[in-house]
């Protein structure tokens, strides 16, 4: 009896091993998104401060650089999250919604529009950023199922192993570093840039094909409006300012219809650039496919006085439950821009 | 005791061996993020290993360059997409701008020669053609095709044997693709590009 107690206890020692020894493996393995490639850990940095948000923005790298919830709340009080990943697909965006309510419920969804002309995943590589550090849940199955490429199985995303255990000899010290630790390289979702690349050349605007969104795209956008009426949560609809690639009149066409017809806001931002006063000489980190931070200061506060004009978005400067916490952050994100601009200027004048 | 604990090492062992190993078959793709680049846009994709694959596929497979190809003549000069582009017998370009790929991993340049844009990729080092689309209305494809043509003047030059998406007719040559965009029945779009 005792010794079959042994056994069993052996058994469990060797398997407990297996499984740590497992787990391990593969945290070592996968990319940490931390120094290379963050955009790829922006999606799992929300769940350190998951709650409390009246605004979530939704959509692909033209949210987390071209708006900032630090500017947002030094204008205008707004406490707000980008949950913006590259290249997020609207069927993406649906589940990151779906997910976001979860951990709270909004008064304002900010979705950007930009991604209703792409009807299929676009590479594996895209899809890896956005999903790979989202915590499990069913709007992580919906997310996989619903944007894997052709060559893409299921498995590599339930045990990462499959997918990276040819990284064994390209590892690096940020595989070792970040193994237990994480560290955000977001200011509540958006990504920091203070370089500056004036406007560069683009390819000419080209006759299209066929201009209407795909019935994919517009499935996703319904669900994320019926998502939001669920959840009594205004959504907002935005094109948030690119010179490329192009925006066209039809495509904006099809937005204001689709706003019209359920009585959405929609803000193309991108016509209203100089009314927001950008400058594309300056605002941008690489020559005009994004804004850097001077831009995403000037956008952010002409978009938090819509915010908070039209949407009643509310002031908490003076909350005393949200704004120590806040000023806080805000602090940490002027000592970081003062940073950056020192370590740009010593660079430039070297 | 010792026997069992020997045995359960033994599968433990051979359990990690056979998922770092075996595992190889069922995934082919490589070490996404380090293959992974940053794009001008900030979008991501790999150093262009797959693109490597795919144009050896398509340089060495059943079809020769050029043959049974769509092909562009331009002031004497023969443009094929898919073909390696000689920059040197276009003369300079008014502009060129890198974009992210559409239809292969890394960027793509983009050189504006006024009267056309054409589009390369890189392939190893080398640079080729992606596309060509037409910007003057009065340059005419190599069987004489210009912008402000009807659907009619396209159908009696290159036929009915085209394929529509959306208000646009592609024509198939090969790995080649004669993409015309019409409104109202007027062509107001021509490409050459590789079928990818």
């Amino acid at each position: 009896m005792k010794e079959k107690g042994k056994t069993v206890v052996s058994i469990g020692v060797v398997l407990i091993t297996f499984c740590i020894a497992f787990v391990l493996i593969s945290r070592l393995l996968q990319p940490k998104y931390m120094t290379d490639l963050e955009e790829g850990s922006f999606i799992s940095q929300y769940y350190r401060e998951a709650g409390g948000h009246d605004v979530i923005f939704l959509g692909d790298c033209e949210v987390y650089a071209n708006f900032s919830p630090m500017e947002l709340y030094r204008n205008n009080g707004i406490t707000a999250y980008i949950r913006g990943t590259p290249q997020q697909l609207v069927w993406m965006s649906y589940y990151v919604a779906e997910e976001t309510f979860r951990y709270e419920s909004p008064r304002v969804l900010v979705f950007n529009v930009n991604a209703m002309r792409y009807s299929e995943p676009v590479s594996e590589a895209y899809n890896r950023l956005t999903i790979d550090q989202m915590r499990w849940s069913g709007s992580k199955v919906g997310i996989i199922t619903a944007s894997m490429t052709e060559e893409e199985q299921f498995l590599s995303y339930v045990f990462p192993i499959l997918r990276y255990h040819s990284r064994f000899d390209k590892l690096t010290q940020e595989d070792f570093s970040y193994l237990f630790q994480v560290r955000d390289n977001t200011f509540s979702g958006y990504q920091l840039h203070t370089e500056v690349v004036p406007e560069g050349t683009f390819p000419v605007k080209k006759a299209l094909p066929d201009y209407q969104f795909g019935d994919i795209c517009y499935e996703y956008l319904d669900k994320i409006r019926l998502l939001c009426e669920e959840n009594g949560t205004e959504l907002v609809l935005v094109k948030a300012p690119s010179l490329y690639p192009y925006w066209y009149d039809e495509y904006d066409e099809q937005i204001r219809e689709y706003a019209a017809e359920y009585g959405l806001a929609f803000y193309n931002l991108a016509e209203r650039s100089e009314e927001i006063g950008l400058d594309y000489t300056k605002d941008t980190y690489d020559g005009g496919y994004h804004l850097n931070l001077f831009g995403a200061v000037k956008l952010s506060q002409y978009f938090g006085d819509i915010l908070t004009e039209e949407h009643g978005v509310a002031d908490h400067r003076q909350d005393p439950k949200i704004a120590p916490a806040y000023d806080k952050k805000l602090q940490v994100y002027d000592e970081t821009i003062e940073e950056r601009m020192r370590v740009e200027d010593n660079e430039e004048n070297k | 005791m010792k026997k069992i604990n020997k045995v359960f090492l033994t599968v433990l062992a051979w359990g990690i061996v056979a998922i770092l190993a075996g595992c190889s078959q069922a995934i082919p793709v490589g070490n996404l993020p380090q293959e992974i680049t940053v794009g001008i846009d900030g979008s991501h994709s790999n150093n262009g290993n797959e693109v490597k694959q795919e144009s050896e596929a398509l340089n060495q497979g059943e079809q020769k360059e050029g043959e049974g190809a769509f092909s562009f003549l331009y002031e004497g000069v023969t443009l094929i997409p898919g073909e390696v582009f000689e920059q040197s017998a276009l003369g300079k370009y008014s502009a060129v701008s890198e974009v992210p790929s559409c239809a292969f991993d890394g960027n793509d340049r983009v050189y504006n020669y006024k009267k056309f844009e054409l589009t390369a990729y890189i392939d190893e080092k080398e640079e080729r053609i992606y596309s060509i689309y037409f910007i003057d209305p009065n340059l005419p494809t190599t069987e004489g095709l210009c912008l402000g043509d009807t659907v009619g003047d396209m159908k009696s030059l290159y036929g009915e044997d085209y394929e529509v998406v959306g208000t646009s007719y592609a024509y198939t040559r090969g790995d080649t693709i004669l993409s015309i965009i019409t409104q109202n029945d007027v062509v107001v779009g021509i490409e050459y590009r590789l079928n990818r």
